[in-house]
């Protein structure tokens, strides 16, 4: 932790090795985060660029204490794709039609005794998300394709941790509703 | 008092991350390990589909090369200025000024050369400056997004000419002009979309934007045969039909 404040410092004073060394580690992450909310390769790359383009606009009024750099950098990330949904809506783009999600899912696996072995691509995971709710969809992007701690998941949605897990907990639950449908449900 | 489920399941997630599988997991809650596996497959699947995911190496590095140059424009202007020729004159007469210098250049034909100069050529900064004051002496803002139609026609003739010579950076800051030429004009369209006084004027305006567009639309699929990452220009076009869209409304579709 100590490494990465030394780093931002560093970048914030224009040190073109630490900006480097911070976009190598969070490039990556972003990237699939982005990709993940947005299903779209061209997007995915538009806004993962506009997100350090950003950052480097804005890294000097970036503070370390209460956030840490990753939760920071994602909530830029988080911002560039709601204003990229809005604009979408008002042109009226159809995310993915239902129908396409069935398919898509359907192709993943519904066998319980396949579960052991479930195996998605992004374009099934994307799709099953569709189907969840906004703040499920987000927890299910960072942490899964962002790499976020729960921590720092907390951070970029401004909810407290104990709320994160819980949101995590129903997402996941939907999710597996969504991607194996005849698995016996188990309440504890 | 028995542990949240919340958080077992939150806990086996980060040992997961660090390396554990799923049965070490179930193996340190067995009392939960029935309601727990399901969830850790999926959390398992999902992650590993995440991570399959990588970015074009092309495109991670122009973006790094990107922010690489604008490091070292910011570099440069931190650095301590020097005093300007200019420095004491108040804006406004800054701004006369330019448009006096321009028009006495114009009359040497520089202007003139430089409008059909690529970014890459020593008067394509005449001909960027050339086009801000076109800008500004545009009255009203329907003549105004009727000059950033042409502007845009613009842009994509050095788009396509920087995709043949293979210069990304250049192009990248190409798209940055054109994408704001767009939105000007969808700004434009919008303000104005609830004023019947000027619907005459608004109409001509998408008329002018769709007949472009089809002109633009060929010579940049045209241009993807000659060029060795097709993949740029196919990323211009959407952002081109995205703009062109934008512009023109929900109601309006690009036919592919």
């Amino acid at each position: 932790m100590q490494r990465e404040e030394d780093l931002v410092r560093r970048a914030q004073r224009r040190e073109p090795e630490a900006f480097g060394q911070l976009y190598e580690e969070h490039f990556d992450r972003i990237y699939r985060y982005v990709m993940l909310r947005v299903r779209n390769q061209a997007d995915a790359e538009d806004i993962t660029q506009q997100v350090f383009l950003k950052a480097l606009e804005n890294l000097g009024s970036y503070r370390w204490r209460g956030m840490p750099f990753a939760s920071w950098l994602f909530r830029i990330a988080h911002n560039l794709v709601v204003d990229h949904w809005k604009k979408k809506s008002r042109e009226k783009v159809a995310a993915v039609a239902p129908e396409e999600v069935d398919q898509m899912v359907a192709e993943s696996s519904n066998d319980p005794a396949t579960l052991a072995e479930l195996k998605l691509d992004m374009k099934q995971l994307s799709a099953a998300c569709e189907q969840l709710s906004d703040g499920q969809r987000e927890i299910i992007s960072l942490r899964f394709a962002g790499g976020l701690s729960v921590a720092e998941a907390a951070k970029v949605m401004g909810k407290s941790e104990g709320a994160v897990k819980v949101l995590q907990h129903a997402a996941l639950v939907k999710l597996r509703r969504i991607l194996c449908p005849s698995v016996e449900e188990v309440h504890g | 008092m028995a542990e949240r489920f919340e958080n077992i399941l939150d806990e086996c997630l980060d040992r997961m991350r660090q390396g554990d599988g799923v049965e070490q997991c179930l193996a340190r809650y067995p009392e939960r390990a029935a309601e727990l596996e399901p969830l850790l497959r999926v959390a398992m699947a999902s992650q590993k589909a995440s991570s399959a995911v990588e970015p074009r190496p092309e495109f991670k590095a122009r973006t790094r090369y990107e922010i690489q140059s604008r490091l070292h424009d910011k570099g440069r202007e931190t650095e301590p200025r020097k005093a300007s020729l200019v420095g004491w004159m108040p804006r406004w007469a800054v701004v006369v000024a330019s448009l006096v210098l321009i028009f006495l250049v114009a009359g040497t034909g520089t202007v003139a050369a430089s409008s059909t100069s690529m970014p890459d050529d020593t008067l394509y900064p005449v001909k960027l400056a050339t086009e801000r004051v076109q800008l500004r002496l545009s009255r009203g803002d329907i003549r105004k997004a009727r000059v950033n139609v042409r502007l845009a026609d613009r842009r994509i003739k050095e788009i396509v000419y920087l995709a043949k010579k293979g210069d990304s950076r250049r192009l990248d800051r190409a798209l940055l002009r054109l994408s704001g030429h767009m939105e000007a004009i969808e700004q434009v369209i919008e303000a104005n979309a609830d004023r019947p006084k000027v619907q005459e004027a608004v109409t001509a305006l998408k008329a002018l934007l769709e007949e472009r567009f089809a002109e633009n639309e060929s010579a940049i699929q045209g241009a993807t045969n000659n060029t060795d990452d097709p993949g740029i220009l196919k990323r211009v076009l959407e952002r081109y039909r995205q703009g062109y869209q934008g512009a023109l409304g929900s109601g309006w579709r690009v036919s592919n």
